[in-house]
C-alpha cells in the first residue's frame, strides 16, 4: 500500500496539528473524497464535522473525550471515529497520537451497527487500521517524529519500505 | 536514514469553500461547548476519579457521561450546577457577582432624551401661562 501524509494548515493550530492522507497516486485526500461523497446528502454533518476539527486544532486539542470510545475497529488499531449526535449518520475515521496529532482518513453513512457489516466503511476501516500500522512502525524506527505538534520525517509510505 | 523534514502542506478548494461558507458564530459555538466539556473532564482528572466514578456521583449511566465529555451536548443551567457541586468547581457566573448591563441603541436613548426635554419645555411653558 502507498499512501503520503500532507498538512492542512486550515484546521491545525496551537493545540493540534490535523493531517490528511493521499492514497497511490491520487490528486486529492482520503478526506476530500469523504466531502465529496456526503456533502450533498449530509451537509450539515460535514459541516459540524469542520468546526470540530477547527475546534481540536485551535482551541482543545484532539482529546480522547471526541472520539468513540468503542465499536469502531478494535482496541490497540489506532483507528477511532469522531464522536458524533445521536442522530448523526457519518462516520469518519482518524488516527489520532495524543491530543496534538490526527490523521484524518475516509468514512461514510452509517446505517448499520458495526463497520464490519458494511462493505464501504470495512474497507475505509480495514484501509486506515493498515496505514496506521505503517505509521506506528515509523515512529518505532525514529524514521516518523515530532518537533511540536508537527510530524517531521518520513510522509511517504509504500509496501516496499524496509 | 531518513531526513526530518517538515511534512508537505496541502490545499484544498474544496475545503476552503465549505470552510469559508461557515459563519463565525458556528465555530464560537462549537468552541465552547468542546471547551466546557474539556474544563469538566480536566475537573474529573484532578479529582482522580474515573468518568464511570463520576457517573456513580452524578446518579447517571457512563453513557450518558461520554455524551456530555463529547462536546455535543447542550447541558441545561441546572445540570451544570449539580456538576459543579459534585466536582467542586464553578462553571455558572455567579450573578451576584456580574454586574447586569441593560443595553441601550443610541436611536433609543436620543429618543428618550428629546421626549424628556418636550415633556420639560411643555412644563415649563404651562407653568409661564399659569404665572401669568
Amino acid at each position: 500500500m502507498k499512501f503520503q501524509l500532507v498538512k492542512l494548515s486550515r484546521f491545525s493550530g496551537k493545540k493540534s496539528s490535523i493531517y490528511y492522507i493521499i492514497i497511490g497516486d491520487d490528486k486529492e485526500t482520503l478526506f476530500d473524497k469523504f466531502i465529496r461523497s456526503n456533502l450533498s446528502s449530509n451537509q450539515k454533518e460535514i459541516e459540524q464535522i469542520f468546526v470540530t476539527l477547527d475546534a481540536m486544532g485551535k482551541k482543545v486539542g484532539s482529546q480522547d473525550i471526541y472520539f468513540r470510545k468503542k465499536k469502531e475497529g478494535k482496541a490497540g488499531d489506532g483507528v477511532e471515529a469522531m464522536y458524533d449526535y445521536p442522530s448523526a449518520k457519518l462516520r469518519l475515521y482518524c488516527i489520532r497520537y495524543g491530543s496534538v496529532t490526527l490523521i484524518l482518513g475516509d468514512g461514510g453513512e452509517k446505517f448499520v451497527r458495526t463497520w464490519q457489516e458494511d462493505p464501504q466503511l470495512s474497507q475505509s476501516a480495514k484501509e486506515m487500521i493498515q496505514i496506521s500500522k505503517k505509521l506506528t512502525q515509523a515512529i518505532r524506527e525514529g524514521d516518523l517524529s515530532w518537533n511540536g505538534n508537527d510530524f517531521i520525517g518520513q510522509f511517504e509510505f509504500n509496501d516496499n519500505d524496509e | 536514514m531518513i531526513t526530518m523534514n517538515n511534512i508537505p502542506e496541502y490545499s484544498s478548494p474544496l475545503i476552503d469553500q465549505i470552510y469559508d461558507g461557515i459563519p463565525q458564530t458556528t465555530f464560537d459555538f462549537v468552541a465552547n461547548r468542546m471547551s466546557l466539556a474539556a474544563r469538566i473532564n480536566d475537573a474529573i482528572k484532578a479529582k482522580n476519579w474515573t468518568q464511570k466514578q463520576f457517573a456513580v456521583a452524578m446518579g447517571k449511566k457512563p453513557s450518558e457521561i461520554s455524551r456530555w465529555l463529547s462536546g455535543t451536548h447542550n447541558f441545561t443551567t441546572d445540570t451544570l450546577w449539580h456538576i459543579e457541586q459534585v466536582l467542586g468547581i464553578r462553571l455558572l457566573a455567579d450573578p451576584s457577582e456580574t454586574p447586569m448591563y441593560v443595553f441601550e441603541a443610541e436611536s433609543l436613548r436620543k429618543f428618550v432624551l428629546q421626549e424628556v426635554n418636550n415633556a420639560l419645555e411643555k412644563y415649563l411653558s404651562n407653568k409661564k401661562v399659569t404665572m401669568i
